[in-house]
């Protein structure tokens, strides 16, 4: 190796080829799997006799270079056994024009690294220099073919696609070809991304090499790798502050270089001097260090495309193509292949204009370029851009103590210069608050402006608009917002499920914050129909605790929880002590709102379902004077009487002590109703065996009969077939004359009443007077209605 | 029977001696090329090239199977692409052909004095690299050098009693690339040699394969429509179609494969094997894709789950779709735009499609008013091993040839 090695320095200054590979290596952070891989591979040429073609892919500064010095550096023991020979390219090899300058490269690369070959070599490219022209092209296959003899040969080469790029389709069939006739040539490249020339069918290395692309460093890898580089910098106070304050300020840089390599390390020299004072001096020497590899992005583009770039970064904002047009003075046409060009180099990006979304914006790929693009350029010099960094930098909690401390210098300061120097400092960081307030008020201005569009169209009840509004602008939301609109969405459209599992996903620090634990135990509630395992339940209960405990209570929360706790004492028999638990909670959302009729129907329903499981009249009681208060406070709410009558038939079934006020004032209430309303009550309990309510209702449905005969004639009919089918007690003499009453009252209008009356006639004979044959005295259609649906025998 | 030896996934070379599989299809094409030259056709990344390197391998080191030991084959394998013109290509003959002076003592002294009377280049230096051919004013005698040297050839080859199989691989792109660049004539030259003396030169001994990804037909058709082209270079010529490796040539693969350092449960093994053959179809190069995922994204693991998870990858992640991008690029290099279109409507039907459809089936389905167009694309598409078809009754049907092509292109391109 003749190239020389250098310290940390020479990496804090990107030069990855002449670091010593100790210090590559223990700076392999997040690149381990990438470097065993390719070392794997060339210990499969050696020692398998295996070839191998790899093409790594990877953005400018993601550690390809030092992917490549690793692996040539963990391949000297193979080259010094005369197992392997490595052609190991220069990082740009310039003037590579055809495939004979690709062979003459790797005779160069033999050269530049086999120190003990080298004498022997350069006599060969001498003789090669003596050849005639068309004999070139087979004498370099020739040098090469001969000098690696029986061993592999290992190309290590940067920037293949420019390679390639230049050298033309046709020579590249050369080499191809040449591959295949000489049978131990093996490719480990890097390249920046795939070019049409890896990837057209009508090329010849299309599909030919094993892909590998690089990551970006994770947030932790980039922690990881800037400790590393502190520990080689033998910088403790920076380890030190990486472990603790510096956490967060990696960050932030970590945000700005999105986990670049090289970017990285620039960055380094920025963190390892953010002490106090004078920040602005580090981030001018930064941005400096940056500018020369930043000003390789652009060098080499066309000057179409440089001026469309210097236009966008120098603008600031995300810019529309026909304004590009006009600024650059390029023509439309010229102008998408331009840009198309530039987002295909991920230099600029495509936004979706959210005004217009036929248009699209574009604006820098990287906030770094756009900064680095503007020194020299910005006619406030770097003031401008140092307010900006700021601002992206730290936080505005950071930036107000930074600026506190800033004063505090002031104060302390004697030096005029330096109190100049701090009044800088401090004007740009008040400069950079007042910009940070400025965005995040425009960020809430976005939001709240697609806030207000979903909440008119979720007014109108327009769901499904809603959900694709929320989708299409998924990403003007920030992402935890954008779940807070969506489970908010779930619940409105009653879509618990999805409602539940969305839930369930968030964080409970992030639910806490956004207050959306009652929300959460609502869409449990809601669902308790469908999912009724005890672990659902249990998780339930949590989450009303948990919304209670944050501070959540409502009446609706306490309605919610005193449901569900009632349905699972219910389904899981559990003791008294939980309805009593649930009555609580009713308690405390009556508390919350006492002319909430809901809440006084909802528990009326739970406590007479316990005082009939119960055998006990304590808490029908109640629960009719819940019933009571509810129809005082709406004496219109339909399914307050529908639940109300029912109960009431269900008190004589199972004899709950009578009180006749009960009944009186169901009826003085239900007599209230609207003739429709009371119709509409009607029909359901005429599906239900409630003879007390028919008795006790009689005289109000005989005065709705008449006076709307056709809406009611089917209610008497089914009511007094349901109470003859009630399995639940048998009727005695009087009900059945109170029975027959009614059908011989009303079966001149209504002819099936008359089949009633024999019904009724036929069920006294048959269960009072025990003569079983009476059914047969029924005509064979009725005796089988009367077999299956009365006497509920099974049919035959 | 074969041991498996450790072998890395990879998609480009592989030196010969560990090319595995294709047994069967070398015995087909010995069999084949004992009467007749061969024409091999396949898309790119089938195993083409391969194929025929082992073959060569097989033959030169005499590990041929037993039944043509007494045929006494020897080949010799050039790949033609990117050579420029026919000067290159003699060279390219004549330069490779070195090696074979020491079995056959080729006596290139006609060529040689040939060439020599003819330009009075003194210095010409047959099977060295001072052979000179690239100057303008010799153009017009390249058509005679060529058959001079392949008769050269021939004539030793007829001393031996063997046959000397001579693969030209790429020759149909490397004809293309000369029709792009306004180079027919030369191509029409070396068509017509081979057209004219292939038969004189079979009878010596020699055999020929062309090889490429692009059917040398293609090429036929495009001199025929833009210059009137007449020749018929690839009669008599048998039509080879490379077929996917058995399940057996596939586990035998993966073994290999997993010798270079791949971990899989052993009760888990065959299981997974049988995956890879089902999911790649038998494909080299989705096989060897399933591996390299395997290595780079699931650390070298084989299980089930891994192996469905590359799957998705190869089908969904846009990163791995250059082995799928040909079956669009052929149709956009190769044919005219509304052709183009028309095999694309085919495909997105046909990639919809579970099962075979016939063919006026697909006629109702399609926006394709002229029925003839329909059933010429239809061809061309089978012909160019998109698809597969079927006789019933008289009634054609056709469906995608690998299930893999018909599962990226319904998800990517209909």
């Amino acid at each position: 190796m003749v190239e020389s090695q250098h310290s940390i320095n020479t990496i804090l200054s990107f030069g990855a080829k002449s670091v010593k590979p100790e210090i590559l290596e223990q700076l392999l952070v997040g690149r381990s799997p990438a470097a065993n891989y390719l070392f794997k591979s060339v210990e499969g040429i050696v020692k398998n006799g295996n070839n191998q073609q790899i093409l790594v892919i990877g953005q400018r500064g993601m550690g390809k270079t030092h992917l490549l010095r690793v692996l040539y550096h963990r391949c000297q023991s193979y080259i010094k056994n005369d197992q392997l020979v490595v052609a190991y390219f220069a990082e740009e090899e310039y003037g590579v024009a055809n495939y004979f300058d690709f062979l003459i490269r790797i005779l160069y690369a033999l050269i530049r690294w086999e120190d003990i070959d080298k004498n022997t070599l350069e006599s060969k490219l001498e003789e090669l220099q003596d050849t005639n022209i068309p004999g070139q092209v087979s004498f370099a296959e020739r040098i090469i073919e001969d000098y690696i003899a029986d061993k592999p040969l290992l190309i290590l080469a940067e920037n293949f696609g420019d390679i390639l790029n230049a050298i033309g389709t046709q020579e590249q069939g050369k080499l191809r070809a040449w591959m295949y006739q000489d049978k131990r040539i093996n490719i480990i490249a890097t390249s920046q991304s795939i070019s049409d020339d890896f990837d057209k069918e009508d090329r010849p290395f299309y599909g030919f090499f094993n892909l590998y692309y690089l990551k970006s460093l994770t947030y932790k890898d980039s922690l990881l790798f800037l400790t590393s580089l502190a520990e080689l910098d033998d910088r403790p106070d920076v380890v030190e502050h990486l472990k603790n304050k510096g956490k967060a300020q990696v960050k932030a840089i970590y945000e700005l270089v999105k986990g670049n390599h090289r970017l990285l390390v620039t960055f380094y020299e920025f963190l390892k001097s953010d002490t106090l004072a004078k920040l602005s001096n580090h981030f001018i020497k930064t941005i400096n260090d940056l500018k020369p590899y930043y000003e390789t992005y652009i060098r080499y583009l066309p000057p179409q495309q440089q001026k469309i770039i210097r236009y966008i970064a120098l603008s600031r904002k995300p810019q529309q193509g026909t304004i590009i047009s006009k600024n650059c003075f390029i023509d439309q046409k010229s102008l998408s292949k331009q840009l198309s060009e530039l987002v295909r180099k991920r230099l600029i990006e495509a936004i979706t204009d959210q005004t217009d979304k036929r248009n699209k914006l574009y604006d820098i790929n990287e906030p770094l370029l756009r900064i680095s693009i503007e020194v020299g350029e910005h006619k406030e010099g770097i003031t401008a851009l140092f307010i900006d960094f700021l601002a992206i930098y730290y936080d505005e909690n950071e930036l107000t103590d930074k600026k506190l401390k800033f004063s505090d210098l002031l104060e302390k300061c004697e030096s005029s210069i330096e109190k100049k120097e701090f009044q800088y400092e401090i004007q740009a960081i008040e400069k950079a608050l007042s910009l940070k307030r400025y965005e995040t008020l425009e960020n809430t201005f976005i939001s709240s402006e697609i806030l207000n569009i979903l909440f008119e169209v979720v007014k109108q009840k327009k769901y499904k608009e809603a959900f694709s509004i929320l989708e299409r602008e998924k990403h003007n939301i920030d992402k935890l917002n954008y779940s807070n609109i969506l489970f908010r969405l779930y619940m409105l459209n009653e879509q618990y499920l999805e409602a539940k599992n969305l839930f369930l996903k968030f964080s409970d620090e992030f639910v806490e914050k956004k207050r959306l634990f009652a929300l959460g135990a609502l869409s449990f509630s809601q669902l308790v129909k469908t999912e009724n395992s005890e672990s659902f339940y249990l998780k339930g209960i949590e989450i009303f605790e948990k919304a209670e405990k944050n501070g959540e209570g409502s009446e609706y929360l306490y309605l919610a929880w005193g449901n569900f706790l009632a349905q699972f004492a219910t389904i899981f028999r559990k003791d008294e002590d939980l309805f009593f638990e649930s009555f609580s909670k009713f308690e405390k959302a009556i508390e919350y709102n006492s002319m909430n009729e809901n809440i006084y129907i909802e528990l009326a329903q739970w406590q007479f379902g316990l005082s009939i499981r119960q055998k006990d009249s304590k808490f029908s009681i109640k629960a009719f004077e819940n019933f009571e208060a509810a129809s005082d406070i709406n004496p219109k709410n339909i399914r307050l009487f529908k639940l109300w009558g029912g109960a009431l038939g269900f008190s004589s079934d199972y004899n709950i002590k009578d009180d006749s006020n009960r009944l009186k004032n169901f009826k003085g209430k239900f007599k209230l109703l609207s003739f429709k309303d009371r119709v509409s009550i009607w029909k359901i309990f005429s599906n239900v065996p409630y003879l007390y309510l028919l008795n006790n209702t009689y005289s109000i449905l005989k005065i709705d009969i008449k006076h709307s005969f056709d809406e009611l004639q089917h209610v008497l009919v089914d009511w007094i077939n349901a109470i003859l089918s009630s399995q639940l007690d048998t009727l005695n003499k009087a009900d059945l004359t109170f029975l027959r009453k009614i059908a011989i009252e009303f079966k001149d209008k209504i002819p099936e009443l008359a089949i009633s009356e024999i019904y009724i006639d036929t069920y006294e004979d048959y269960k009072l007077n025990g003569n079983k044959n009476a059914i047969y005295e029924l005509p064979k259609e009725q005796r089988l209605f009367f077999e299956s649906k009365i006497l509920k025998q099974p049919e035959l | 029977m074969q041991t498996p030896f450790p072998l890395l996934p990879t998609i480009g070379t592989i030196p010969e001696n560990q090319i595995t599989g294709r047994e069967q299809d070398i015995v087909k094409l010995l069999r084949l090329l004992r009467s007749q030259s061969v024409s091999v056709e396949e898309m790119r990344r089938m195993g083409k090239s391969l194929l025929l390197l082992k073959l060569a391998y097989l033959c030169n080191s005499n590990l041929q199977p037993e039944e043509f030991k007494q045929d006494n084959f020897k080949a010799k394998y050039f790949s033609f692409q990117g050579k420029q013109n026919l000067g290159e290509v003699i060279n390219l003959l004549i330069n490779e052909l070195k090696d074979f002076k020491e079995w056959h003592q080729i006596d290139f002294s006609k060529t040689y004095n040939f060439i020599k009377d003819i330009f009075s280049v003194p210095e010409v230096e047959i099977g060295g690299a001072k052979f000179s051919l690239n100057l303008p004013e010799y153009k017009k005698s390249w058509k005679d050098i060529f058959f001079k040297t392949l008769e050269d050839i021939a004539d030793t080859q007829a001393k031996t009693n063997g046959k000397l199989i001579l693969i030209f691989d790429e020759l149909p792109i490397m004809l293309w690339e000369w029709y792009k660049e306004g180079k027919h004539e030369e191509a029409i030259e070396l068509l017509d040699i081979l057209r004219e003396r292939r038969q004189v030169l079979e009878k010596k001994g020699i055999r020929f394969i062309y090889c490429g990804s692009i059917g040398i037909k293609v090429v036929l058709n495009t001199f025929r429509k833009d210059f009137k082209y007449t020749g018929e270079p690839t009669n008599e010529m048998e039509e080879f179609s490379l077929k996917p490796f058995s399940e057996n040539e596939s586990d035998f693969l993966c073994e290999c494969f997993i010798l270079s350092g791949f971990n899989v449960a052993a009760d888990e093994k065959q299981l997974c094997l049988k995956k890879v053959y089902g999911l790649s179809n038998g494909l080299p190069f989705y096989i060897s894709t399933i591996f390299n995922l395997l290595q780079t994204e699931f650390d070298y693991n084989i299980t089930m789950n891994n192996i469905e998870a590359a799957y998705e990858l190869i089908i969904n992640d846009t990163k791995q779709h250059k082995a799928f991008k040909q079956l669009i690029d052929r149709l956009e290099i190769y044919y005219p735009k509304d052709k183009k279109d028309e095999m694309m409507q085919i495909l997105n039907i046909l990639s919809k499609e579970d099962h075979f459809i016939e063919e006026e089936l697909l006629y109702t389905k399609i926006d394709i008013d002229n029925n003839d167009s329909l059933k010429q694309s239809l061809y061309t598409l089978l012909s160019d091993h998109y698809l597969i078809r079927q006789v019933i009754e008289g009634k054609r049907y056709y469906k995608f040839k690998y299930q893999i092509f018909k599962e990226w292109w319904k998800v990517n391109i209909a």
